[in-house]
């Protein structure tokens, strides 16, 4: 993984220094709430319901075993002993005291860490593949491009204020896991003919109130220009984007209604007369960037021994991990291992300060050092060998984070809603949990198989439900929750947004009605290999809004 | 009388703004929005002791043709949040080579500051007694380790790195 130099340290060392002095001013009354406000969000400070919430960066979701301890270590101390990882593949504190930030900072800073750009209008946090380096269908490595726009964009001094937040997903393989085409750019990794790494681009991406597609913008991007071509769009979408209406900020509404043609041309236009600029991307750099992701040594190994075949006769437990929670290596011998973070009844997400202890030990010695946080919440080891997973399996399970749940219809991703978020309008929190508890019977998970359900607590659209398989939006109408259900919803290769399939439920409903769906779809599917989404897209959503209303 | 911050320096000048259609004033120095300026370019030119204000949405783009005999463009902050300027800024100093004083104004904060002038602001007209305030104290809030090159200001290759800049004040932030 990416290793700070001496500059790096500098950089972060100087940024928490200033974060302290802005502290301070505040403190000071030197600086208004409002002004404060852009400088904390720019340092991922929040004013929430009950409490400020720290959200520290997880670049690209990728850290070690000495940083997820270090993130323990923040638990425990700062906070009430646990962390919430999100979808942009961070972490999130709850409970830290506005005055001990700068000190958390300064600890994080330690190990590399820092929570610069995990909120405000500037770009935020670059995602990519959760399997990255690892996943056997991978054209090349998305992380050093990552790593490339993340120290381009920090504390870019042009696009800090810009009209709304600004998010960057990049894949490196065709099956996308890192929702790029929801994003306001999405990359895919591509090759052209010639054999060279290039990209395709996707612009105007997005959920939130507006949900809207990506359009993609490039075929083919060549990596040299990737940076010239980012900041082209970036210094369009500054220029013109509208600042009139929060609401209606994003790139994606500027995409809407300029029209894709207009605003592609724009962007080329700008592009050609940067493109020769210093920004292009020397080869010699990229090389030495992706030098710092090199695969750990990995001996081929053989398929799962006789042993561990035994044993899944006999464990159903274990069973129903190697079937969900293993990603199929480049390697032949090692395997790609989801840790989740969803247990049966659990919050989605959430991680104590002693789970993340044991996943930091696991991952030193099952994992060659290397953790990623996946923007569906869970903690993944990338590179296991597949002899170690019976013991590995055992420790996970004493830590109470080995549900074989990973793709599954318990594999909720929920924001924190009305339990901690100052926008949200209704709770999402306990609805997961429920959803989760009518259907956590292990053999009824399998039987429903692939299966996602998102939650949102308002229409911002934090737990993604527009592209939720099955998608739960909660709403408040005179006082009380109630939640709108969408169907089809899809952020992989082939995205979608979800419909709306007819009119809100209670939150005593709402885990009935899910279970109505699920049921009508485990009656008209072809067979246990159509999953919901494959049924929903074959059928429409007639059958549902029957068995949810009754015959029209 | 308005305080500018220049080149380290604090100096009070005057300026009136001229409203969108008003009359030009004369024996003042005038601040003339984009469209008056350039309906009336000639006049100005020959009169002397003006500046071209650009306050969103105007286009930078506009002015092209007179960049020569502009000793001055003022580029506007409605609002702090309102972050137009800096572009603005930028492709006026990397993109079309503008030479003149390019002057922030308007509601930015001290922490934007640093950020404008890599962008190519070059002085000040300081509205926020705070700013004023901190600027006179020596408060430069500056991460001074830069990670993406500009093409407005000087600044020092550190290491190999094709990106990594140190700024040439290197004026170091509160306790480093």
């Amino acid at each position: 993984m990416y290793r700070y130099d001496e500059f790096d340290h500098s950089f972060v060392t100087q940024r928490t220094e200033q974060f302290k002095d802005q502290v301070r001013r505040r403190l000071a009354g030197e600086l208004s709430e409002d002004e404060f406000k852009p400088l904390r969000l720019m340092n991922g400070l929040y004013l929430q319901l009950h409490a400020y919430m720290l959200r520290v960066a997880i670049p690209y979701g990728t850290l070690n075993g000495r940083q997820m301890r270090k993130l323990a270590h923040i638990a425990r101390t700062y906070d009430r002993g646990y962390g919430h990882f999100t979808t942009r593949q961070n972490i999130q504190f709850n409970w830290p005291k506005l005055e001990d930030t700068p000190a958390i900072l300064e600890e994080l800073a330690e190990v590399e860490m820092h929570a610069i750009q995990t909120s405000g209008n500037c770009i935020r946090n670059v995602t990519a593949d959760h399997f990255a380096g690892a996943a056997a269908d991978e054209i090349a490595d998305p992380r050093p491009y990552a790593e490339i726009l993340r120290q381009w964009s920090s504390l870019h001094p042009e696009f800090s204020f810009l009209p709304r937040k600004f998010k960057i997903a990049i894949t490196g393989a065709p099956n996308d896991r890192a929702a790029v085409q929801v994003h306001d750019i999405g990359l895919q990794l591509t090759r052209n003919e010639a054999g060279e790494v290039g990209f395709e681009v996707f612009v105007g991406g997005g959920l939130g109130r507006t949900p809207m597609i990506g359009r993609k913008v490039r075929d083919f991007l060549p990596e040299e220009d990737l940076l010239a071509y980012s900041e082209a769009i970036l210094r369009v979408y500054n220029r013109y984007g509208r600042r009139d209406n929060k609401y209606k900020a994003r790139i994606k509404i500027l995409v809407h209604e300029t029209g894709l043609e207009e605003l592609k041309a724009d962007i080329e236009a700008e592009f050609e007369k940067i493109r020769h600029g210093v920004l292009r991307l020397p080869d010699e750099e990229v090389r030495r960037i992706e030098a710092y992701f090199a695969p750990p040594p990995l001996e081929v190994g053989s398929d799962l021994s006789a042993d561990v075949e035994a044993r899944r006769e006999t464990d159903a437990a274990f069973a129903q991990f190697l079937a969900h929670n293993l990603n199929p290596h480049r390697v032949p011998g090692y395997t790609s291992v989801t840790l989740s973070m969803k247990p049966i009844g659990g919050i989605p997400g959430d991680a104590s300060d002693d789970q993340m202890d044991v996943i930091a030990d696991l991952a030193e010695q099952f994992g060659h050092d290397e953790i990623r946080i996946s923007h569906e919440q869970n903690v993944i080891l990338p590179h296991v060998k597949l002899s170690d997973l019976p013991v590995l399996f055992d420790k996970l399970v004493a830590a109470g984070i080995a549900e074989g749940n990973a793709g599954l219809i318990t594999d909720i991703i929920a924001c924190p809603g009305m339990d901690y978020c100052a926008l949200a309008t209704a709770r999402s929190i306990p609805v997961a949990q429920r959803i989760s508890e009518r259907f956590g019977a292990a053999e009824r998970q399998a039987e429903i198989g692939e299966l996602k359900i998102k939650i949102s607590g308002c229409i911002n659209a934090c737990g993604h439900h527009h592209v939720g398989h099955i998608g739960i939006l909660g709403l408040e109408k005179k006082g009380e929750e109630f939640y709108q259900i969408t169907l089809g919803g899809s952020a992989n290769e082939n995205a979608s947004i979800g419909e709306i399939v007819g009119r809100g439920f209670s939150s005593e409903e709402v885990v009935d009605a899910v279970e109505k769906l699920v049921d009508t779809y485990m009656g008209l599917r072809t067979g246990k290999d159509e999953t919901f989404l494959e049924a929903y897209r074959r059928v429409g959503d007639e059958p549902f809004k029957e068995t949810l209303y009754g015959a029209a | 009388m308005t305080t500018i911050f220049k080149d380290g320096m604090f100096q009070e000048e005057s300026w009136t703004r001229v409203e969108p259609e008003a009359d030009l004033p004369q024996n003042r120095h005038i601040l003339v929005p984009v469209a008056t300026f350039l309906a009336h370019a000639n006049a100005l030119k020959n009169r002397g002791n003006f500046g071209v204000e650009v306050a969103p949405p105007d286009k930078v783009e506009e002015l092209a043709a007179h960049l020569d005999e502009l000793p001055l463009i003022s580029v506007v902050f409605p609002s702090f949040a309102d972050g137009r300027a800096f572009s603005a800024a930028r492709i006026l100093r990397e993109q079309m080579a503008y030479k003149g004083d390019i002057r922030a104004t308007g509601s930015y904060i001290l922490d934007q500051v640093p950020l404008a002038r890599r962008c190519g602001v070059s002085s000040f007209e300081i509205v926020k007694p705070e700013v004023l305030k901190a600027l006179k104290a020596g408060e430069w809030p500056e991460v001074t380790k830069y990670l993406q090159p500009v093409g407005t200001v000087h600044e020092i290759p550190e290491g190999t790195r094709p990106w990594a800049r140190r700024s040439v004040r290197e004026l170091p932030v509160a306790a480093e």
